[in-house]
């Protein structure tokens, strides 16, 4: 397999402050001349040097609590906002370095499609599930020509399983699985290579939840395409996915085939995000909870476990020392100070 | 243990919206009990009248939806022939809620530790003195940490887990006798959701109170409820313990509930889809509201009423061909 999205070292940090008039050069200037402070910008480290791939055909799953950076990756990757250092490497070309104001006019855009989180607020509230199906044709496609165009997006209909009928109607007339269905339909309208799904099933009930899960695994068989797959509901995931990334505060914690990170996993984190699932059937052994909340990501100390402090094992060296990453199994690797890499691998 | 005479006695409670669109027939011949120290689930899709009941108990229903039928007994009082007064007193007091999204419940303008001190200066007893002791100590008992500092943060300064356990601390401050649970966790992250019903889940135990918990998530009521009750449509299907639930649904709704829910390990070919959606519950509707969606419907399933039957002891259900 050859990789489709190579990331390598991809960081967004936002300044944290105001742009007022506090924070212009001038000001500052003069402060530091009047009271000789040191000035520093605080730093949210959204995403923090992340590295990973995704091959083609491959489903990966990112999976973390919120706030721990999944959109900021996801908004990067689908360059809708520019990253503060790193690479995109998407089929074989540099894309971090288009500005995302650019990337609309590059090819690349209708290879790389999203699928957003809610699908109420997605869909354009004046359009009709007609209209937003046609509109990445029109645009990206230039498709104009109103036969084809109508033949077109009437296929896509049937292939997301959504009457024809109904694509007159606007969103507040459709249901939630159909709303969602729309979604689908205009993300994969321009045949895009990766798709990336952000949520793509939590404001749904469990039983349209199913509907959409297997629509979407028969879409990637019949249109080969590779999917990121963001969820906090790691049932889902488990499912849906081949490998598996674990993120926390900005970093990936742990990366590696889906059924050894649920059925082993290796980090802490990872450990007690298996255990708060709801079902009892992954519970092994004594149940793991996590107490308070993640540290804040404004200016991390660098010399520490993000997860210290609120890990069960942790010890001394984790506030002094930067984890390593371990790799624990075959392509399956871990960030912790107390992991013993396999005997042979 | 159980004590024979249930706290909160639903019976055959009917609901019904006026619109300019038609009526809506939003709850009929719902009946549940709630005993202390017992956690009851409510589960079923959106729309299935889950809240419409909780709301109703607490009799905090919107202005349009009318009550046709039925009776609520809250702990020996008529609750839907009281008085506006003695509900007033009732709600925090001996009943409390705790509502979905807890960002949105909060007021944004007031420090938390004010909204808790309300809570306990219109019902228990603080005075100005007491109020602020009163009100660590029920921050305490959600266990948040540092509860001289976070006394005087407003809700945008805390995280969504942190918001939820606030509204428990407000719910609980009373020391209500019964609690109801709307969805408490829905848009919170796994490890949070965890927290937060081993929170609730400690209290209502400890306490022995009589807690109602309405989710949509079945594995999660699985965990942690004593008794389940399956709303479909506005019709209770089942409702039965955890454990003859789980060993033997009997209810067709509820086994396909049961297999959509993915499980974690398994395959996605195992997972059922409901086909169809909630029906319109406007207008005539058949007395099986699930024969529509249902594989084993037959004529004789809607030739008349049907009504919540006890199949097997503390096993309730409505359907006429189960499993």
């Amino acid at each position: 397999m050859t990789s489709l999205l190579e990331v390598n070292g991809l960081k967004k940090y936002f300044p944290i402050g105001g742009k007022g008039p506090s924070g212009s050069g001038f000001v500052n200037w003069l402060r530091g001349f009047n009271q000789n402070v040191q000035n520093h910008q605080q730093m949210l480290h959204a995403v923090d040097d992340i590295n990973f791939i995704i091959s083609n055909g491959e489903s990966l799953g990112l999976v973390g609590e919120s706030g721990c950076g999944k959109s900021t990756l996801v908004a990067m990757l689908s360059r809708l906002t520019d990253c503060t250092a790193g690479q995109i490497t998407f089929a074989g070309k540099d894309i971090s370095s288009i500005p995302a104001n650019k990337f609309h006019l590059q090819p690349e855009r209708s290879e790389l499609q999203i699928v957003f989180q809610d699908p109420h607020e997605s869909l354009n509230p004046r359009f009709t599930a007609f209209d937003t199906i046609a509109e990445p044709l029109r645009r990206l496609k230039g498709m104009a020509e109103k036969t084809e165009l109508a033949r077109k997006v009437e296929m896509l209909a049937e292939q997301v399983g959504l009457p024809s009928p109904l694509l007159g109607r606007f969103p507040h007339q459709l249901s939630g699985g159909q709303k969602a269905r729309v979604n689908i339909a205009r993300a994969i309208a321009v045949a895009p290579k990766l798709l990336i799904l952000d949520e793509p099933t939590s404001a749904l009930d469990v039983s349209v939840q199913a509907v959409i899960l297997k629509l979407l695994v028969k879409l990637k068989k019949d249109l080969g395409m590779s999917y990121l797959f963001v969820s906090h509901d790691l049932n889902v995931v488990r499912l849906l996915c081949d490998r598996v990334i674990v993120m926390y505060l900005g970093q990936i914690i742990e990366e590696g085939p889906a059924e050894q990170i649920f059925t082993n996993p290796a980090h802490p984190y990872t450990k007690a995000l298996l255990a708060a699932v709801p079902g009892g059937k992954l519970k092994t052994g004594e149940v793991m909870r996590l107490e308070g909340d993640p540290k804040s990501p404004v200016d991390p100390d660098p010399d520490s476990c993000r997860f210290y402090g609120r890990c069960p094992i942790g010890q001394d060296i984790c506030s002094r020392t930067a984890p390593p990453e371990v790799v624990v199994g075959t392509s399956h690797s871990s960030v912790c100070h107390f992991l013993n890499p396999p005997v042979a691998v | 243990m159980v004590d024979p005479i249930p706290l909160l006695d639903i019976q055959e409670l009917s609901v019904e919206f006026r619109t300019r669109s038609g009526v809506v027939h939003a709850l009929e011949n719902v009946s549940m009990k709630v005993h202390r120290g017992e956690i009851i689930g409510v589960v079923g899709e959106s729309g299935s009248g889950k809240s419409v009941s909780a709301m109703t108990a607490m009799r905090i229903l919107d202005p349009a939806g009318h009550v046709t039928s039925g009776s609520i007994t809250l702990g020996g009082l008529d609750v839907l022939n009281a008085s506006e007064e003695v509900m007033q007193k009732t709600r925090g007091h001996e009943a409390s809620m705790i509502f979905q999204s807890p960002r949105t419940a909060l007021n944004p303008i007031r420090t938390v530790g004010k909204q808790i001190g309300d809570v306990l200066k219109r019902h228990g007893n603080a005075n100005r003195q007491t109020v602020h002791e009163m009100v660590i100590k029920a921050l305490n008992t959600v266990r948040i940490p540092d509860p001289e500092r976070r006394i005087h943060a407003y809700p945008f300064e805390m995280s969504g887990g942190m918001c939820q356990r606030i509204m428990i601390a407000m719910a609980l401050s009373c020391q209500p006798e019964l609690l109801i649970a709307d969805e408490p966790t829905t848009g919170l992250d796994v490890t949070t959701q965890a927290a937060i019903m081993d929170l609730i889940r400690d209290l209502s135990k400890e306490r022995n109170m009589a807690t109602v918990l309405i989710t949509h998530d079945l594995a999660m009521a699985a965990d942690y409820c004593d008794r389940i009750v399956v709303m479909h449509a506005g019709h209770v299907v089942e409702n039965a313990s955890t454990k003859d639930l789980f060993a033997a649904p009997r209810h067709p709704y509820t086994t396909k509930l049961m297999q959509a829910t993915p499980q974690g390990d398994g395959a996605l070919d195992d997972i059922a889809s409901i086909p169809g959606g909630l029906p319109d519950l406007r207008g005539d509707l058949p007395p099986c509201r699930f024969s529509a969606r249902c594989e084993r419907f037959e004529e004789t399933c809607n030739t008349s009423l049907l009504s919540l039957d006890e199949v097997s002891p503390g096993h309730f259900l409505a359907c006429r061909r189960p499993l």
